[in-house]
């Protein structure tokens, strides 16, 4: 009589079996797991044998590529700018190089200006405030000088949100997916492949099922929604920022839109007075519309969203400002 | 209920479960309330078309044979389509749309319609009654398929003919929602009454038996399309448990889940973003997503017959296979033997052998050949689109046999290896020409895949270099696959295998699936 399992069935549980265990022993610290969405405790810095410090990624997605001292030089203005894509430095078509992001650019500034700066790019494409506040919480240790928060209304947080407490769930779709070296592969295939060697738009990516697509639509009822989270888990990262004497830079972000004529008009949804109403005691607000405004806007994106490094510049310029100006700066 | 989703793969456990409990007509019944149950999950008002076909095509089957059934049989078998349709009305809710009262009227016609035909056709001669039946079947099959699928589309037709001739009808047309899998089970139906009249099959004398064979839950919706005789006698015997069911089953199921979930799905990214209307292509684009777009295809319905192989493997019944290796054909009548293979057969059983086939002057044998396949063009949906793909692949069968360059080339016999790769070369750059026609979304679009082609373009944003990338890694993998079931003539055979090979071929199909970024993509055929 034949075996209801096979041997070939059996060597397959068996290399599995044995792949996990490597994988929890010699990989797990660098798991940070793209099913735990930026919620991990580590969520994405590494720390080094010779007190540097690594960014990788956070939530299974990428922070671009740095590596800084642990702790600043004496003297050293650490400028930490969280937020999405924007901050990150994507063009509508690839990423730019992260020295064309404003980011780095407001460091650049300050360094023109005869200031030792570095400017910690640690914006993640398709971060909103809730998570932004996750990585603000790890970041805090590494003592920032500042911290600019990029402000939006839509991300992906929800969506991540919730399936991260699906993956927590009994569902069988998520077993498999309970392995390490199964969570680490499909890691690898997502951030190296899927990412560089797939077109991202028609690909739904982490999006699954019509309720994630309900709660990802610009609708009225989710711009509201999305507005109240944002304030709120931005009061949470500016608390925590004030908790440590941390000054904070609001940057509202605005985008073009365009009319039922055809014509393009640069709108920020009503963040500006919406920081302003809420924060303008405890933060610096930054308005892009107000930067942009009276310019010739256009040519500073490069889609609907993102910016050119002309924009970036504008952007950093303006920011540097504030930062020089403000008391600790001048101190 | 989608194959790729957990909800099926419970279901189809849940029913392997209960079916080897039972003795045979339990499993008839389970099998049948299961394939209602599949097919209703989509929308439960449709399966009062299944339940009248399968009540027409089994009096009819009877009636050819002279098998008569008494009258109130007919006509309380018949009315179980508009007590279904009653049923969607009572409980019909936001999902579950309620159905019309004319529609219930239609289907209360029907048991009449049918009681009167069928004394009718009694009281005829022999030659007369069996010719009856078996138009009967024919037509309502055809006109069933015809108004669900084709209305919209003839209707749209006409109507833009009639304002470019300054005519304008002034009408409302209604939608008609085209049901899954209705090309399917109508086609199978009709193979069942030609092949009862030709008496190449037996007719089914149970009912059960009948609704089971042809509502048969895993190629109830994208085929296979079987054959009575090849299926019906396995509904008709208990089979007996065997560990091998288990086997084969669940092999069949982990490569088609390999082919739709690995191949077709991370496919579906570059041909969609090619095929994308917004999209400006250039020739690399043209020919990237053209290529995604073969292997979509091919990954998508191969992994879905796979699948429902599989899943009938588990309950004991095995089912034709529809693809071999058809990317390696040599020409295009190997490419149809071995590209969905159950139709390609069913328009030449039904279609081209009566129109004359081979069997008559050479120009009678193209115009058979062009009508065939300008009918398989059409019968995979309603587009000038698919009609122009039949045409174009009706062309090439003339082509290969009018150059006798080509013809040679088609030929297996005493073939050098470089003879065969140059034909599977050629063939295969005729069949993306073809599926570029195939995808297209309207006439307007294939201008600019063929115009990007010719000429070049701007392309988009992303480029097509780093989608040749994603290719490879996902078509290698297949290839492989390919390479080692190649011998065995059968896709997913993988008994001849050492079992370590075996292993390694199961672990990397797993870790594909496992590591697909979920996309959710439907099964193309499903709007077939």
């Amino acid at each position: 009589m034949r075996a209801w399992i096979p041997k070939s069935v059996v060597l397959v549980i068996v290399l599995v079996f044995g792949a996990e265990v490597i994988t929890r022993y010699f990989f797990a610290q660098s798991l940070t797991g793209r099913f735990d969405y930026g919620f991990h405790p580590t969520a994405g810095f590494e720390e080094n044998m010779d007190e540097s410090i690594s960014l990788i990624k956070a939530g299974g997605r990428p922070f671009r590529p740095q590596t800084y001292k642990m702790l600043p030089e004496p003297g050293m203005f650490r400028i930490m700018v969280f937020g999405n894509s924007v901050p990150y430095g994507y063009y509508g078509n690839g990423d730019a190089p992260i020295d064309e992001a404003y980011p780095a650019l407001i460091a650049h500034h300050l360094r023109a200006e005869g200031k030792k700066a570095e400017g910690w790019n640690l914006a993640v494409g398709g971060y909103g405030a809730r998570r932004v506040n996750v990585l603000l919480q790890q970041a805090v240790r590494y003592k920032p000088g500042f911290v600019v928060l990029h402000v939006h209304l839509w991300s992906n947080d929800e969506i991540n949100e919730r399936r991260r407490h699906e993956f927590d769930g009994w569902h069988p779709k998520n077993w498999f997916m309970k392995l390490m070296v199964v969570r680490r592969l499909y890691e690898a295939k997502n951030e190296r492949l899927f990412r560089k060697y797939a077109p991202q738009t028609t690909a739904p990516g982490d999006i699954s099922g019509m309720e994630n697509r309900r709660l990802e639509a610009p609708s009225a009822e989710n711009l509201a929604r999305w507005k109240d989270q944002t304030m709120e888990w931005t009061a949470k990262s500016i608390e925590l920022c004030r908790s440590q004497s941390i000054p904070i830079i609001l940057v509202s972000q605005a985008s073009r839109f365009r009319d039922s004529t055809g014509k393009d008009f640069l709108d920020e949804q009503g963040l500006d007075s919406e920081l302003k109403m809420n924060f303008g005691k405890s933060a610096e607000i930054v308005s892009m519309k107000k930067i942009f405004d009276g310019k010739n806007w256009e040519s500073l994106y490069t889609d609907h969203v993102h910016l050119t490094k002309a924009g970036h510049d504008l952007l950093a310029a303006e920011i540097m400002k504030i930062v020089l100006s403000s008391s600790q700066t001048k101190r | 209920m989608s194959f790729v989703s957990w909800q099926y793969l419970g279901f189809l456990a849940l029913i392997v479960l209960i079916y080897w409990q039972i003795p045979l007509r339990g499993r008839l019944t389970l099998l049948l309330a299961g394939s209602y149950f599949f097919y209703g999950v989509w929308d439960a008002r449709f399966l009062a078309l299944l339940m009248t076909s399968t009540t027409l095509d089994f009096f009819c089957g009877l009636g050819i044979v002279g098998k008569s059934r008494p009258l109130l049989m007919v006509v309380g078998t018949a009315t179980c389509p508009f007590l279904s349709l009653l049923l969607c009305r009572v409980f019909s809710t936001e999902v579950q749309k309620p159905v019309d009262f004319w529609i219930l009227g239609l289907a209360l016609g029907f048991p009449l319609f049918l009681a009167l035909f069928y004394r009718f056709l009694f009281h005829m001669k022999e030659v007369d009654r069996r010719k009856g039946f078996l138009l009967l079947s024919i037509l309502s099959n055809l006109a069933v398929l015809v108004f669900f699928k084709y209305f919209n589309f003839f209707a749209a037709s006409l109507e833009g003919l009639g304002t470019q001739m300054g005519f304008s009808f002034g009408w409302t047309l209604p939608h008609v929602i085209l049901p899954v899998g209705i090309s399917f089970y109508t086609f199978q139906s009709i193979a069942y009454s030609v092949d009862v009249y030709r008496g190449k099959a037996q007719p089914s004398e149970d009912l059960l038996t009948f609704a089971s064979y042809l509502s048969f839950f895993p190629q109830l919706v994208a085929g296979p399309i079987e054959r009575a005789k090849d299926l019906l006698p396995q509904f008709e015997v208990p089979m007996k448990w065997d560990v091998t069911h288990l086997h084969q089953g669940c092999r069949l199921i982990l490569v088609g889940f390999f082919k739709k979930v690995f191949v077709a799905d991370n496919m579906a990214a570059l041909a969609n973003y090619a095929f994308d209307n917004s999209t400006s292509l250039n020739r690399g684009w043209a020919v990237l997503g053209v290529l995604a777009f073969a292997f979509q295809i091919y990954g998508d319905f191969s992994g879905y017959t796979d699948i429902a192989r599989g899943s009938a493997q588990l309950l004991g019944i095995r089912l034709k296979m529809n693809f071999r290796f058809p990317y390696f054909a040599r020409g295009p009548s190997d490419f149809w033997r071995r590209w969905h293979i159950t139709l390609s057969e069913w328009f030449r059983d039904y279609v081209y052998i009566p129109l004359g086939g081979n069997r008559c002057s050479n120009r009678r044998m193209i115009i058979n050949l062009w009508v065939t396949m300008l009918l398989a063009g059409l019968w995979h949906g309603a587009s000038w689109t698919f009609v122009l793909w039949g045409a174009f692949h009706g062309f090439l069968l003339w082509l290969y046999r009018a150059v006798p360059s080509l013809r040679i080339l088609e030929e297996e016999n005493k073939s050098s290896a470089w003879k065969t790769c140059t034909a599977i070369f050629v063939m295969f750059a005729f069949t993306l020409i073809g599926w570029a026609i195939f995808r297209s979304n309207n006439l307007h679009q294939l201008n600019d895949w063929f115009s990007a082609l010719a000429h070049g373009g701007a392309g988009p944003g992303f480029p097509w270099q780093k989608g040749v990338v994603w290719i490879l890694i996902h078509i290698l993998p297949l290839l492989g696959l390919q390479a080692a079931t190649w011998k065995q003539r059968d896709e997913a055979e993988m008994g001849h295998l050492h079992w370590g090979v075996r292993s390694v071929l199961y672990l990397v199909m797993w870790l594909g699936i496992c590591t697909t970024v979920s996309m959710n993509y439907e099964f193309i055929y499903f709007q077939f």
